[in-house]
């Protein structure tokens, strides 16, 4: 089938007996999502000193306000670098740099991250830092295959790319061709998928491609394009199918 | 064979009233939440686009449809297989016994652990005890002078009125959540070093405190340390051997696997280490109260001593005596569930 490829998709079989792919993330969008979440807890710092500064200024030191200013930023630093990940994963499955990569963390069983699962990924962290810049976390990632750091193996957790939608756009092409004989099953997804995807090409990008079918086609150009979409056409929507399934 | 134009239109109406209801679980409006009669579709509507995915996949229907229905069947199959989520519940069922449960379950190597924190801290506290230069062999001599400064009776600093106001137990308690519960998460991540991170850690602190404490004992500062230690000291240094037992676990689960894959064993491992990592930040969190706000003030030394005993009293008897009442229809008890 058509899913035997060189690539980074993960496989779920669930109880149904359904295998499910998901495309799992790889370091460079992963270090991109902690940069932005990085970024992110950078500007609430800053923002907090900036809302507690009339605080600061409007009492002496020598009260002690500032000590009670101090308490509150302790507080503050360890709920942001160890629990703003490990909670906003748990409760809704990423943080907001992953989100904006349009990252999910999930279990490696196609569910969706727990508490547990999520505090030791996340406190795990500190280990996978070591000793600079997520260095361990990145050579045990590039040594799985599922890309996965020292917290996402303890943890069983999955960082993937969220699914994307499929455009569904139904090609406008309405003519219809038989298909000649001797084409298999695989080789009609490839035309099927063609002309699914020839919305998205350029037209000479559509030609280059349709070229190289042209032995089948006994055409080149533009001609072979339409060959292509209409016998594409032909597989979705024809009438009969002559041929016997060769699955 | 079915043509797929036939294929959609017999069951395209099932495919959307399915997203329909992946839709508004997706939607955290209250209001938007799913009927129970949608409920009660879900896993008919499922199957059957399992199904249809699985046709559709052998037929050599068009990608795109193939991936519309892929993706129908992963967003539903998060939610028909999605873990308990009354999180609430099952932290109260945590914290009345599975916790303790779970400590006792593993009481070899909570033994083991408090002798890694307890030899060590009774050692270099006998030899600072004996030798009042011995500190500074484990601590710098600004550490030991700051020590001395802090709990010397005469000039106290850490006691109310003199010194510390609210504010600054306060900044103390700051401290000591940023400070002793990082700690224990440390000890929990540095476990999967083979062990080496949490062993560290539990004798580092163990040598630390132990050398303070004798140091002080011996310099006669006995009512403002053991004092002002006295109270938080049983839940500290328990949730610190617990956080030490939780980093040996994932240690452990690679050096000695059994008869799992390393892998396996690894994951297997971390699901009961978390748990005991979290309670003890829990414990941690509740001595941080006692500590910034209790042993600072500034109440006879005997009753202070009485509250420490009280607290090492209650620890003892949690760890010992609490546990989860199931009943019998409980499918948790079976499974090994500790309430987490």
């Amino acid at each position: 089938m058509y899913q035997k490829k060189l690539d980074t998709t993960f496989l779920i079989n669930t109880p149904e007996g359904i295998e499910i792919e998901l495309a799992v993330a790889g370091p460079v969008a992963r270090a991109l999502a902690w940069a932005t979440d990085f970024a992110i807890r950078i500007i609430l710092y800053i923002a907090i000193i900036f809302a507690t500064q009339p605080f600061v200024e409007s009492q002496t030191l020598i009260n002690n306000s500032g000590a009670f200013i101090a308490g509150f930023y302790s507080i503050v630093v360890f709920l942001l670098e160890w629990l703003y990940p490990t909670l906003i994963e748990a409760f809704y499955g990423a943080t907001p740099g992953k989100r904006w990569l349009q990252l999910r963390v999930i279990q490696d069983d196609g569910t969706p991250v727990t508490l547990p699962s999520s505090v030791i990924r996340n406190f795990l962290r500190a280990v996978d830092f070591l000793p600079l810049f997520y260095a361990t976390g990145l050579i045990t990632m590039v040594n799985n295959s599922a890309f996965k750091r020292l917290g996402d193996l303890a943890a069983g957790t999955l960082v993937i790319h969220a699914p994307i939608a499929s455009s569904n756009t139904i090609f406008s092409h309405t003519e219809a061709l038989p298909l000649p004989g001797g084409i298999n099953a695989d080789a009609k997804i490839a035309i099927v998928r063609f002309a699914e995807r020839s919305s998205d090409l350029s037209v000479e990008r559509q030609i280059e491609l349709a070229n190289l079918l042209s032995n089948l086609t006994g055409q080149t150009g533009e001609a072979a394009v339409n060959t292509l979409k209409a016998w594409s056409h032909w597989i979705i929507n024809g009438q009969e199918n002559a041929e016997t399934n060769t699955l | 064979m079915l043509k797929q134009t036939h294929f959609e239109s017999a069951h395209r109406a099932q495919w959307e009233s399915l997203r329909a209801i992946i839709d508004k679980m997706n939607s955290s409006r209250p209001g938007r939440r799913p009927t129970q009669q949608e409920l009660q579709q879900l896993p008919s509507l499922y199957i059957s686009a399992c199904n249809n995915l699985s046709l559709a996949k052998t037929r050599g229907y068009s990608p795109n449809l193939v991936n519309e229905l892929h993706n129908l069947v992963v967003d539903s199959h998060r939610y028909m297989y999605q873990h308990k989520t009354s999180w609430t519940r099952r932290a109260y069922r945590f914290f009345k016994g599975g916790f303790p449960a779970l400590v006792r379950q593993h009481y070899k190597l909570f033994w083991i652990c408090t002798a890694l924190f307890y030899v060590p801290a009774l050692l270099t506290g006998i030899f600072t005890y004996s030798d009042t230069n011995f500190i500074y062999r484990i601590h710098d001599t600004a550490t030991v002078e700051s020590m001395e400064y802090m709990y010397k009776p005469s000039e106290s600093m850490l006691f109310r009125p003199e010194g510390r106001e609210s504010s600054s137990d306060f900044y103390m308690f700051g401290h000591y959540i940023s400070n002793n519960i990082g700690i224990d998460f440390r000890v929990f991540a540095g476990g999967i070093l083979f062990c080496i991170g949490s062993l560290f850690f539990i004798i580092y602190n163990g040598l630390a405190i132990g050398s303070i404490a004798g140091h002080l004992t011996a310099k006669g500062y006995i009512p403002t340390f053991w004092g002002f230690v006295a109270g938080h000291s049983a839940l500290e240094l328990t949730a610190l051997v617990i956080s030490g037992m939780s980093g040996m676990l994932l240690g452990l689960a690679l050096i000695r696997p059994g008869r799992r894959s390393r892998a396996d064993a690894l994951k297997q491992e971390a699901q009961v280490a978390v748990r005991l990592v979290i309670g003890a930040g829990i414990m941690t969190l509740l001595a941080a109260f006692i500590e910034a706000y209790w042993s600072s003030s500034n109440l006879n030394v005997y009753l202070k001593y009485l509250v420490g005993a009280f607290f090492w009293a209650i620890t003892i008897i949690y760890l010992l005596f609490g546990k989860v009442t199931t009943s019998h229809n409980d499918p948790g008890k079976s499974r090994g569930d500790y309430g987490s």
